[in-house]
């Protein structure tokens, strides 16, 4: 009897033990990707690192109606905010291929359509991180056990530190939770709003992340991409930017783009794929109207758009409404994300 | 101590290998860029900044008709072909080549009277994790990444006021990455030059991608202008291919 106890016991040391050397593991895999996301020698000119797009004072997003390139040279989308990953089965603005958060770090690192950071091929990019401010041996020793700087781990590494950063703290959560104290009454009515089958906010922001969608059998959509409406040029949306049709090729994808999560939106100012929109008001009023009119000057009027989502129909608001409904998702902002300095950048 | 069997297996080894050896002879396929028909230098008025493709799937027409399958002759362990895939790189004059300008098949000793091959990636490498790829498949300026595939073809070129940007690779794919991934087009253009004598180099004239077009790209969108002259010089539409000549 005594033995079993004893051989329990010491099972159970042993998967604790290697439970902790696991999470310990994880952890400086994530320190590592952590220098990495802040490091410009990533870049071709050694001047724009992934924080210079994914902004933690922005919910790792762009402040910017447009995110520039390695050499000044804007590209044609708003950054996306990067929290609650987990939450998301694919990930950028209209790419259901890109399912592999370390596989997608390759496309701002080594796209030349259109030219994002322009790293070297990875012997070049190994050697330009040794000049790095950041001391990588250490790092990477502390993560794989050797100091040895591959593609694989860079990526490795970029994926986890994006997977830590988690936001669950906002004043909407802590009510949840039972704290009917963090929301005020205005955004209380604004929930109602947000909740209710007339304005079908829910339709595509569903779930605790408000990015899921549930489909005609009841099963969640993780994954959703729509065209809402934005524009109705002569060639549907303008030519710059198609969205889900340029990776699908099926015509019925023109302008269709992700459902992002509305978590952190007052962060997370321009909106849309193009950042074409600076206020949430403005956003809100694209959603009531059911469409949007001569958007950015492109002219035509989106809500005619064949492909428009059959779930955007457009709702009246009063303007008391409209108020109670930017409060509620401004109470969706934790301010936890952008303070937490284990997502700041590393000291030198 | 060596033994009976030991010997034999040694001598087998010999026996066979010598065998392998002289059943088939190393012949080069070279490559080379022309412009009206005049071959391009560094000083030639076309201006090529980058031209690569990736080839595979060789064969060679018997007198018979029968096409027999070329496997690349692999012995100098050249970074930028394997047995079965080549890399070319046809841009004039560079100080760092990126590929080829001539391939080295294994072939049967023989007549023949044509020669063809396709240009890209076969479908079982073309979607593999790229980060794991071997050689020629290694190289992150080549893979396509948000296709989650390569550039089977690269074309930078510029002629007076005119520019042409292609890049050919398998389009309108769905899947999974390390998983199974279909594309609804393919686009693996597959050369065939009848009359293809051993040794007989090849041209890819480029006069004909300059068209109306005075900025030509095909990135693999669908809203891409240049991908209608891209896939028919390359005989991805009804009509054969434009672009492969046999030279003298």
């Amino acid at each position: 009897m005594r033995l079993v106890v004893c051989l329990g016991l010491l099972i159970l040391c042993i998967w604790g033990w290697s439970k902790w050397q696991g999470g310990k593991e994880q952890q400086a895999l994530a320190e590592l990707g952590r220098h990495l996301f802040y490091d410009k020698r990533l870049s071709a000119n050694n001047n724009l690192a992934c924080s210079d797009c994914h902004q933690q004072a922005y919910a790792f997003a762009d402040s910017r109606r447009l995110s520039f390139n390695t050499h000044g040279k804007a590209g044609r989308r708003n950054s996306l905010a990067l929290f609650n990953l987990a939450s998301y089965d694919s990930f950028t603005w209209a790419n259901p291929l890109q399912t592999d958060l370390s596989f997608q770090a390759l496309i701002p690192l080594f796209s030349d359509d259109p030219v994002e950071m322009a790293a070297p091929e990875i012997d070049l990019l190994a050697q330009n991180l040794t000049l790095s401010q950041y001391d990588y041996a250490p790092l990477f020793d502390a993560a794989f056990g050797d100091a040895e700087i591959s593609l694989t781990r860079i990526t490795a590494a970029l994926a986890a530190f994006q997977m830590t950063l988690q936001s669950y703290n906002s004043p909407y959560d802590q009510y949840l939770a039972g704290n009917k104290q963090a929301l005020s009454n205005e955004a209380i009515a604004g929930m109602a709003l947000f909740e209710s089958e007339r304005l079908g906010c829910r339709r595509c922001h569903g779930g605790i992340n408000f990015n899921q969608t549930i489909d005609a059998q009841g099963r969640v959509q993780r994954n959703t991409f729509h065209n809402t409406g934005l524009y109705y040029s002569d060639t549907g949306y303008p030519e710059s930017d198609l969205g889900l049709y340029e990776v699908s090729f099926a015509e019925a994808d023109n302008g269709k783009f992700r459902a992002p999560s509305l978590r952190n939106l007052t962060l997370t100012a321009p909106y849309m794929h193009d950042g074409s929109m600076a206020y949430l008001a403005q956003v809100i009023d694209h959603y009531s109207r059911g469409g949007s009119l001569n958007l950015q000057g492109v002219q035509g009027d989106g809500k005619l758009n064949p492909n428009k989502s059959e779930l955007i129909v457009g709702f009246a608001l009063t303007e008391l409404e409209k108020n109670q409904l930017i409060a509620f998702l401004a109470s969706l902002t934790d301010y936890e994300l952008i303070q937490t300095p284990d997502f700041s950048a590393p000291k030198k | 101590m060596v033994t009976m069997k030991q010997m034999m297996q040694v001598i087998a080894c010999l026996w066979l290998f010598g065998c392998a050896e002289s059943k088939t002879e190393t012949v080069i396929l070279p490559f080379s860029l022309s412009f009206e028909g005049q071959e391009v230098t560094c000083s030639s008025a076309l201006q090529v900044n980058a031209l690569t493709l990736y080839i595979h799937d060789l064969a060679l027409q018997e007198l018979s008709g029968q096409w027999q399958k070329v496997e690349l002759d692999n012995s100098l362990n050249s970074p930028w072909q394997n047995e079965s895939i080549a890399l070319l790189d046809l841009a004039p004059c560079q100080t760092k080549p990126m590929g080829l300008t001539s391939v080295a098949m294994k072939v049967k000793p023989g007549q023949y009277q044509g020669l063809r091959f396709k240009i890209g990636v076969p479908q079982a490498l073309n979607h593999q994790d790229p980060q794991l790829a071997k050689a020629p498949l290694d190289i992150s300026q080549l893979q396509w990444h948000w296709t989650v595939g390569y550039k089977f073809a690269y074309f930078d070129l510029a002629w007076r006021e005119q520019t042409v940007k292609h890049h050919l690779g398998s389009s309108g794919c769905v899947g999974n990455v390390g998983d199974d991934i279909q594309c609804r087009y393919q686009n693996r253009p597959e050369i065939t030059l009848p009359s293809y004598q051993l040794g007989q180099p090849i041209k890819l004239e480029l006069r004909q991608f300059f068209t109306e077009l005075p900025h030509a790209r095909c990135f693999g969108k669908p809203q891409d202008k240049g991908c209608d002259t891209l896939f028919n010089l390359l005989g991805l539409q009804d009509a054969p291919q434009r672009i492969f000549r046999l030279g003298a």
